[in-house]
């Protein structure tokens, strides 16, 4: 009796020390599953929808608010919003000038670097945002994402952009900024990558490129206030550069003019939309042709405020 | 007496423990649901508690819930069984304690509803019930997660008391954090295996001391009647 009594005390503090096992091991591994990464980016960017108008950044899930760790995290089932799989959306950490007259008939917007060496020698690299080639705008110091718009019938979308940076070193840079949206076309719910990167901008009409503050200048621009800054600067207005024979303002090769529809603060910004899922692009740089054109923002977070509404 | 006293001690920590193992078990459970999950939120059995961080449904009325309070919803299934006058939990884009926009989860009543042409479910307009206007941004159908239960407005108008429990929230977030979860949950459970494993072993050594008490006893005993056996002889040799 004695015996079976201690046989019994024995299995019961067994099985307690096996359960505590479990119970630890499994609380031990939820305590480390609870850390979670943050992605920590250059540029804070938040889209928001003011009449109920829904996007996606992976065309499956839809909500009325997005921010740049959507677009830089790809679809998953703990990234709801994220971007679908193999996008081609580019976050850079730093921001550097580069330039692009955003033409997009048939193509979408080709972007260009430049920088002049000790000996005056122009040169410059060209990223081309298509995403079949090996030079695409992955990589790049702009911001290219793609964003796409739900809706039941035909809109008139318009948008607002607000841009401003969390510290005041880099505020000057603001006036070389560039917002363009390209709206490229009709794309099916829960696409797939080769479906989405598929459909090309059509019209240049289709872009619209916004500058902000274009009447107004930095002081070291040597450009009085109210005269317009665009991609293609005069030549009266910029201080000259030489390069070999010709000064860097009449250097054409570098420099176009803006070929799409041209928006400031005082213009609407509107594309038309048909019901369904439409694909934009988007994209965010510093226009190195403008007049205000400053260094690198380093070391500055910049935050975009994009919202969207139906006329 | 000094019996009792540990016996009152033995019950109160063994009632503990069963709370601690329910919680850790509890927990675990969410944390791993979260991870499977397609809206990043755990559940047990379906139902979700939120601990509510700020005071914009704290209207005064007893349907309404302040910071620190925890409420329970369970997971909306299908959007179009919602009405206006339920408590919604969705996923949102929110200011963080640093100015930074984060997503995450916040808590507001239906205040309408908005359709698209063919009569399907465009957008939800919420408001908090202590801030009294609508929120600025609609609510996409796919960003609603949870409904409070029992929430909504009876037939009479009134404001239905959702399930709620009140200053529970904070005490949840603190063991949902891994500093009290560590505290809380895993240190007592690593204590009471230590212990076990302790127990386990004192048991082994006191049944081994104990047969090696028993062999000695029974060896005495046979030396004894060994002894009285031989004495026996001896003396029926003299006589």
């Amino acid at each position: 009796m004695k015996k079976t009594l201690k046989k019994r005390a024995f299995i019961s503090a067994i099985a307690m020390l096996i359960v505590s096992a479990i119970v630890l091991t499994s609380s031990t591994f939820a305590w480390f599953a609870m850390a979670t990464q943050v992605n920590v980016d250059s540029m804070e960017l938040n889209i928001t929808s003011l009449d109920g108008i829904v996007f996606s950044a992976n065309t499956t899930n839809w909500t009325t608010s997005l921010t740049s760790a959507d677009f830089t995290n790809v679809q998953s089932s703990t990234q709801r919003y994220g971007a679908y799989a193999d996008n081609h959306n580019n976050f850079p950490s730093k921001l550097a000038p580069v330039s692009s007259s955003c033409f997009t008939r048939g193509q979408y917007p080709t972007f260009y670097v430049a920088s002049i060496d000790d000996k005056g020698i122009l040169t410059s690299k060209k990223f081309t945002s298509d995403y079949s080639t090996t030079a695409s705008d992955v990589g790049g110091a702009f911001v290219a994402f793609d964003l796409f718009i739900k809706l039941a019938t035909n809109e008139t979308v318009t948008w607002n952009c607000n841009l401003n940076v969390n510290e005041g070193d880099a505020e000057d840079a603001l006036y070389a900024m560039r917002v363009a949206v390209v709206k490229v076309g009709i794309v099916a719910e829960k696409a797939d990558a080769a479906d989405i990167q598929a459909i090309k901008p059509k019209e240049n009409s289709d872009t619209t490129m916004f500058e902000i503050n274009n009447k107004k200048h930095i002081a070291t621009a040597g450009v009085a206030n109210g005269v317009a800054a665009t991609t293609k600067p005069l030549a009266a207005e910029l201080p000259s550069y030489n390069v070999g024979t010709e000064h860097i303002v009449t250097y054409v090769g570098a420099i176009r003019d803006v070929d799409c529809t041209y928006a400031t603060d005082t213009t609407a910004k509107t594309f038309a939309a048909a019901p369904g899922v439409t694909k934009i692009r988007v994209y965010i740089w510093l226009e190195g042709q403008d007049c205000d054109c400053e260094s690198a923002i380093a070391g500055s977070i910049m935050n975009c405020g994009l919202s969207f509404s139906i006329v | 007496m000094e019996n009792k006293g540990k016996s009152i001690l033995g019950v109160i920590s063994d009632i503990l423990l069963i709370i601690i193992i329910i919680i850790a078990i509890s927990i675990t459970v969410m944390t791993f649901t979260s991870k499977n999950s397609d809206l990043g939120i755990g559940n047990v059995l379906g139902y979700t508690p939120f601990a509510v961080q700020s005071n914009s449904m704290d209207s005064g009325e007893k349907s309404g819930f302040a910071e620190g309070d925890l409420i329970i919803t369970k997971e909306v299934k299908n959007v179009n069984d919602l009405k206006i006058g339920d408590v919604v939990t969705y996923s949102a884009v929110l200011a963080n304690n640093e100015g930074k926009t984060v997503r995450g989860y916040n808590t507001h009543r239906i205040y309408d509803i908005r359709y698209t042409p063919n009569g399907t479910i465009q957008s939800f307009i919420t408001m908090g019930d202590a801030v009294g206007v609508e929120d600025t941004i609609e609510i996409a159908p796919d960003d609603v997660l949870a409904k409070q239960i029992n929430s909504g407005i009876d037939e009479n108008g009134n404001k239905m008391n959702g399930m709620k429990i009140v200053n529970f929230g904070t005490a949840l977030e603190f063991l949902q954090s891994r500093t009290g979860f560590m505290v809380c949950i895993i240190v007592p459970l690593a204590l009471f295996f230590i212990w076990q494993i302790y127990k386990l072993i004192a048991m082994f050594l006191e049944a081994k001391a104990e047969d090696i008490d028993e062999e000695t006893k029974r060896k005495a005993i046979e030396e004894y009647l060994a002894k009285q056996a031989e004495q026996k002889s001896g003396d029926a040799e003299t006589k």
